[in-house]
């Protein structure tokens, strides 16, 4: 495995944010380090999805601040956070349904080309190349030409995963890359993450616990907006709190 | 190579071909100048619609104050030919749409941040209030807009060049239909780049693609400001046509009724949109000049449009002709018939029926006779109105059916993709 850099690549201090009135984060502190895999976990509604939102700057913090190596990104739009290192899944898949798969992977390339608007009119060999090199990895180069909505749902999933990493993004947020699969389909796609995802940091919320401790260097469990937990797996998983509230054991 | 690889890289080569053999051959022709005037008009026209129909189709977005920058446009070339011929300055005014487009691309970039923040509704609505404001401050800013009677300028009073001194008709629909051209020609380059994908992207998922650090405010401001560049050619190009501009140019008339016809006609292409400004400058020039219900029959087949052809009556054209080509469906052609004898029947009982009434409302006929089609009808007598009724229903009675027999048989004889 690849040695840890000290350095975080991503810094949450004291993040509050508030939905409906209610604090669905309250004063969240943690740091991932350049390399790290740690998966996210918590009972429904701990705060999971909305800590991704607030890293991509999908929702506005109440209170706190995020840092992306060292540059303070929550006052972004989600375009800039995005092009600033952050490429994501969503719960529910979402990639460009009318388009095909190839065009799919071209556009997440295009951020690439940053401001040079005469790269992104023209586009290069470059990108089709590497367009070429990403349908292969996905193992998706027989859908090219397919359209993205015709896909079946584990072929979505890993479109969708390719079109987080085809930017280049060093921090990745997959929000239940395994959700609604069968074993066999979350197998491989577990599989798949492990494969493509080598040199970039990881931040998973995910359910299933064998996905969890199969992926995870680290594990952070969090509950009511608040952090319980934060350790290697086996630590976690024996921590008599997290039993107490997430893994069935509360009374 | 499959047939319809064959298909479509003909269609590939021959459209751009055809397009221009079809707007150059009026040229050849000997026509009168009043026949150019409304080629040139329609010229323009199409400038419009496509411009409209390039945010439409590309990134989904409703401008309801495309006036606004065809208007503006509009004054600052009369303004532009003021000044060159006031000065004696040695610019062409054929180069004075290019001014224009360039005009209203600032315009855009002014205004643009503003309208493309949110799409869809948000779009929609700031343009349209952008467009109601400029309209009301036209009357208030005399210097620019030249009041009620807007501005004057002499088309002829500039140097000439190229021979071209724009003193004829058929010289002003030349320059019209080469900056047509050239729009279209550039509208079909901007769509086989990545901006015109980016653009795709952003209809289809702006979540999405703004997770791929594509920013969708950024590639809707970028159509905008090519779309406000077509439009400006439009609205110069309308100037140097009539040799005035007034504040009707900037109301929301101009914009709704350009607007609707982009959406009637699918003018997302230049065949589209050339089929959307034929209808426009038809219903504007021809049908208002026969009829004071003009404005009712647009209405109508809008209505008719919106109902059973809600892509477009290109959309369908372009199916109709798919199928043709493809020859899979021989009963197409007979199934067309029936549903266009079945529509003339409707649209002449509904027509007789409106005329009678404007002439009864209006009392502009009296007891005397209304001429319509070719006869003379008398709306003071019932069997008038009986047989206009009949028509209509018998019309519509047998339409309706027979519109929902060719709509299936244009879906039946579709290519595989």
């Amino acid at each position: 495995m690849k040695a840890l850099s000290l350095t975080p690549l991503l810094e949450l201090h004291g993040v509050t944010c508030v939905l409906g009135g209610q604090p669905v984060l309250s004063a969240l502190s943690l740091q991932v380090r350049r390399g790290e895999r740690v998966a996210i976990i918590g009972p429904n509604g701990a705060g999971k999805s909305t800590l991704f939102q607030v890293i991509s700057g999908l929702r506005p913090l109440r209170a706190g601040s995020v840092w992306l190596n060292g540059r303070r990104i929550d006052r972004l739009s989600p375009p800039r956070i995005a092009r600033a290192g952050v490429g994501r899944s969503f719960q529910t898949p979402q990639v460009f349904g009318q388009l095909s798969v190839a065009d799919n992977l071209r556009c997440a390339l295009l951020a690439q080309a940053g401001g040079n608007w005469l790269r992104r009119l023209a586009g290069t060999a470059a990108q089709e190349r590497e367009t070429a090199h990403w349908l292969q990895a996905l193992r998706l180069a027989h859908l090219a030409d397919a359209r993205a909505q015709q896909l079946d749902y584990a072929s979505l999933r890993a479109l969708e995963l390719g079109l987080a990493l085809a930017g280049q993004a060093p921090l990745l947020l997959l929000d239940e890359p395994t959700a609604g699969m069968c074993r066999a389909q979350a197998a491989q796609m577990v599989a798949l993450i492990q494969q493509i995802c080598t040199d970039r940091t990881l931040l998973l919320i995910e359910h299933d616990l064998d996905t969890v401790f199969r992926l995870a260097t680290r594990v952070i469990v969090l509950h009511h907006g608040r952090l319980l937990a934060d350790g290697a797996p086996q630590a976690v998983r024996a921590d008599a709190r997290v039993q107490a509230v997430y893994l069935g054991l509360e009374r | 190579m499959s047939r319809t690889a064959h298909l479509q890289r003909a269609q590939h080569a021959s459209g751009p071909l055809t397009f221009v053999v079809l707007v150059a051959l009026p040229l050849a022709l000997p026509l009168h100048s009043a026949d150019f005037a409304l080629l040139a008009q329609l010229a323009s026209a199409w400038l419009l619609l496509l411009s409209i129909g390039l945010l439409h189709t590309r990134v989904r977005l409703l401008s309801f104050g495309q006036a606004l920058f065809s208007g503006l446009a509009g004054y600052a070339a009369a303004h532009a030919m003021n000044a060159i011929a006031a000065h004696g300055w040695p610019l062409p005014f054929i180069l004075v749409p290019l001014y224009g487009g360039l005009f209203a691309l600032t315009v855009a970039l002014l205004v643009g941040p503003v309208c493309v923040r949110h799409g869809g509704l948000s779009f929609a609505m700031t343009t349209l209030a952008l467009g109601v404001l400029v309209a009301l401050l036209a009357p208030m800013l005399q210097g620019f807009f030249g009041g009620e009677g807007g501005v004057s300028t002499d088309r002829t009073a500039g140097p000439t060049w190229l021979g071209l001194n724009l003193l004829s008709q058929r010289q002003v629909y030349g320059v019209s239909a080469a900056y047509g051209l050239l729009a279209a020609g550039l509208l079909r380059w901007l769509d086989g780049t990545r901006l015109a994908l980016l653009a795709r992207a952003v209809r289809d998922n702006p979540l999405r693609a703004a997770a791929c650090a594509i920013a969708p405010r950024a590639v809707r401001l970028q159509l905008l400001l090519v779309s406000a560049f077509f439009a400006g050619l439009a609205g110069a190009l309308q100037t140097l046509q009539i040799e005035q501009v007034s504040a009707g140019s900037l109301g929301l008339q101009q914009s709704s009724m350009a607007l609707l016809f982009s959406l009637a006609a699918g003018s997302g292409s230049a065949w589209g949109a050339l089929l959307g400004a034929g209808l426009m400058v038809g219903s504007e020039v021809i049908l208002a000049a026969v009829s004071r219900a003009w404005m009712l029959y647009v209405g109508l087949g809008f209505l008719c449009i919106v109902i059973w052809a809600p892509q477009g009556l290109s959309a369908v054209l372009r199916d109709l002709l798919r199928n043709l080509r493809a020859a899979r469906q021989p009963d197409l052609l007979w199934g067309l018939g029936a549903l266009l004898v079945c529509a003339a029947l409707a649209v002449v009982g509904l027509s007789s029926l409106i005329e009678l009434l404007y002439a009864v409302r209006q009392q502009l006929q009296g007891d005397g006779a209304l001429r319509l089609y070719g006869f003379n009808l008398n709306p003071a007598r019932a069997e008038v109105w009986v047989g206009a009724a009949l028509l209509a229903t018998t019309g519509l009675g047998l339409g309706v059916p027979s519109a929902r027999m060719f709509a299936q048989q244009l879906r039946a004889g579709e290519l595989p993709q």
